[in-house]
Parts: structure tokens; sequence; C-alpha cells
């Protein structure tokens, strides 16, 4: 398995990768849409309302919501209730795959690089806020810098990734204060780890997510993380009604690993810490990357029925699993 | 909605962003790309020894016929994204230098 990051690939990409990303293209292949999602892009907050946006775009707000419906069913933006107001902002996809390709030129590296300590510290006053009572504006803002350099130690397109930041800082300082006993854990925390975290592990939380609903919590985590998730992950896990959410490969960080009541590792050897009091299990299974549709769907299926084994185990008796399923 | 115009005016940076002319050309160039055989093609070149091929070499690793693939080729040429070179009795076909980044990000 080649795992190499930092490099483009050198192997082609296979019919099914080619069908879903055509797919995508398809969607963005429309000049409003292109602008919608290149003022998302080039937004320094990195998130804005149809309002903001249709005043950039001489769109009406109606024609403007319409268009990031679109491109939300299409995995490109992603979108959150902020009081009364819907913001939205690219996703993870949308940046790796399309920033560039939306980019008009004129503002350079260098000065992308200029805005992230200013972007960074409103990430860290906005984790600062949510976090208050349970950590100092020192540990946050230590966090948010330390999440920066593990994220962008793998991403060529720095400039785009505070959003990035913000969600695996966030998430890392949930489970510390979880792995603290600050936080109360209320439901079994599960953590699957592999090598890309863009396939296996990736297809085992969302199956989690949908099977055991609010009774049990999934993280994720790569111990060589890939630049974007599996494009054929959606269409697997689509056709037996699972969704992927707002997912991106990220780094194994010891924060969560200490947060995990059950550690799930598939293909990443021992890059995962050991730490008494957490049930490790090892699954066999095989890497979707590059494979063809009909082992893929193998893949996803034997993924499903390990979930539903591991659940019987992680959720108290009497609630069973697999009652979900579909 | 409030006052849309104002809240642009604060948060958005109107100018570094796509114009409407440079969405139509890019959505044109996006209309030929999108289709799984010429992605492949693309894809196929990015992998190829000196990112550049002929139309023999790509047709292999393809169920189709050699016709067929150099349709696609050809309309890709047309709309700019490759570039086609005579050496000799081949033609060499590559990815316009100017777009080689951007379809690599999207071949992820």
């Amino acid at each position: 398995m080649t795992t190499e990051s930092g490099d483009e690939p050198l192997r082609p990409i296979t019919r099914s990768a080619a069908t879903e990303i055509a797919q995508q293209l398809k969607v963005l292949a429309d000049p409003a849409r292109l602008q919608l999602l290149a003022l998302l892009i080039d937004h320094e907050g990195g998130e804005a309302s149809a309002g903001e946006l249709a005043a950039n775009v001489a769109q009406s707000p109606s024609t403007v919501s319409h268009h990031l419906g679109v491109l939300h069913r299409a995995r490109m933006v992603e979108k959150e209730r902020r009081g009364t107001e819907i913001v939205y902002r690219p996703s993870h996809d949308a940046l790796a795959r399309y920033a560039r390709l939306v980019e008009t030129g004129s503002p350079g590296p260098a000065q992308g690089l200029i805005r992230v300590d200013a972007v960074l510290g409103r990430v860290a006053d906005q984790l600062a806020a949510r976090f208050s009572g349970i950590f100092s504006p020192e540990t946050v803002e230590r966090y948010v810098v330390e999440s920066y350099q593990l994220l962008s130690g793998r991403a060529r397109i720095t400039r785009y990734l505070p959003s990035l930041t913000s969600s695996f800082a966030a998430e890392r300082l949930t489970a510390l204060a979880q792995a603290q006993g600050i936080i109360v854990k209320g439901v079994p925390e599960v953590l699957f780890v592999c090598v890309q975290n863009s396939g296996r592990s990736q297809l085992a939380a969302a199956v989690l997510k949908f099977m055991a609903g609010q009774r049990a919590h999934a993280r994720t985590a790569g111990s060589a993380p890939a630049r974007a998730l599996n494009p054929e992950l959606v269409t697997v896990l689509d056709e037996i009604g699972v969704p992927l959410g707002a997912e991106f490969p990220k780094p194994l960080t010891d924060d969560v690993v200490r947060a995990a009541d059950y550690v799930i590792t598939m293909g990443c050897g021992d890059a995962c810490p050991v730490y008494p009091g957490r049930r490790y299990l090892d699954w066999a299974i095989d890497d979707p990357a590059g494979r063809p549709m009909d082992e893929i769907r193998r893949i996803r299926d034997d993924v499903v029925s390990r979930v539903e084994g591991l659940l019987a185990e992680v959720l108290p008796a009497g609630v069973s699993s697999g009652a979900t399923r579909r | 909605m409030g006052e849309p115009a104002e809240v642009a005016a604060r948060s958005l940076t109107p100018g570094t962003s796509l114009t409407r002319d440079d969405a139509e050309r890019l959505a044109g160039l996006l209309r030929v790309v999108s289709d799984p055989t010429r992605l492949q093609l693309l894809s196929m070149l990015l992998a190829a020894p000196d990112a550049e091929a002929n139309v023999t070499d790509l047709t292999e690793p393809l169920d189709l016929t050699q016709p067929t693939v150099s349709h696609h080729l050809r309309l890709m040429v047309e709309a700019g994204v490759l570039r086609r070179e005579r050496r000799g009795k081949q033609v060499w076909f590559s990815i316009v230098p100017e777009r080689l980044a951007a379809i690599a990000d999207i071949l992820r």
C-alpha cells in the first residue's frame, strides 16, 4: 500500500471514482454556483449567509438559497443554523478538490499566510467562549495552533485550513475534557483508526452513528491521513441509506485515544498508543482505495456486520442493535 | 435579511472572487471535463511518464475503441484542457500546464 503523502497520485483513478467526481463537476458547471463557491472559499471568516452572498452575485436571496441547496446536496458546502440565520461554508472536499480551480489567481499564497494568524485568533476566541469554564483561553489557543500545525503538515493549501482547524480543535478539546472527566461521557465512545482516515475508519464511524443514533459516539483518525475522502464512500453509504456527514481525514492524536472506551484499528499497525482501561480491537479489513465498486461494497458489508457485532457488545443489554438498520 | 449590502461590505472581499465572465468560462470547461471517461483520461495523463501519452497508450486500459478515445481527447483539446503535439508519426497529448495543478486537485 502506498500512502506517501505530499505526492500526487501516481495511479490513475478507477471508473467508479471518476463517475463520482464527474457528478460533482456537473453540479459545479454552472456560473452562479461557481461564483458562490468562490465567494465562500475567499471569504475571510470562512462562512456566510445566503443574504450576504446574494449581495455579491447580483441574484435574489431565494435563487442563492436554491444554488446553495444544490451545492449542499453535492457535499460541496456545509450549513449550520446560527441563531436565526443559516450560515454556509465550503466543505473539506470542496476545499481540497476545487479551491484551486475557482481561484482567480489574484490572492497569492503569501497573502494567504498573512491572513492565517488573524483567522486562527478568531477561531481561538470562538472556541474559548464555547469551552469557557472548562479550559482556559491559553489551553484553547494552544490546541488551536497545534491542531492547525497537525493539519497543515499534510496539506498544501494552508490558506483554507482555518475552518477545518476549528472543527478538529473543538473535537480534540471535547475529547480532552472527557478524558479528564470534566465533561461526563453519557454514552460509549468508539474510536476508529485506519491509515488514511479516508475510507475504512470513515465507513465504520458513519455506520455506527447511523445504527446507534444517540446511544454511542464515534470518532475517527488516521496514522497517515489522506488529503481528501475516498469519493466512492458517499455512493456505497448512500446505497444503504447511511449519511457520511461533514467528515475529513485527520491525524491521530493522544486526546481522542484517551477519551475512547473502544479503539478499533484497521491496518495502521502499532501507530495507536495503548492505554489501560480501553478495549482494543484490530479489524482485518481491506483498504477500499483504488478498488472496483463491487469490492468496495463487499468491504462496506464487512464493516456493517462488524459494527453490528461491536454494538451488541458496546450498548447496554436490552438495547438491541441492528433494529435501526435501514 | 436585514441589510445585505452592508453586511457584505463588512465581511466579503469583492474583487478577489470569480467574475461572472470567469465563472462562465470555467463552467464551460467543467461541462467538458465532467465526464467519467474524460476524467479517467486526465488521470492517466497525470500518472503517465513525463505526463504525456499517445492515443494507443490511452486506449489500452479503457474498454473503448480508439476513435472514441480520440473523440474525447479532441473535445478536451478544443476546450483548452489538453495540448496535442505531433512528433514524427505519433501525436502526444498532455494537460495544458496552467491547468495542471487544478486538475490534479480534482483527481485526488
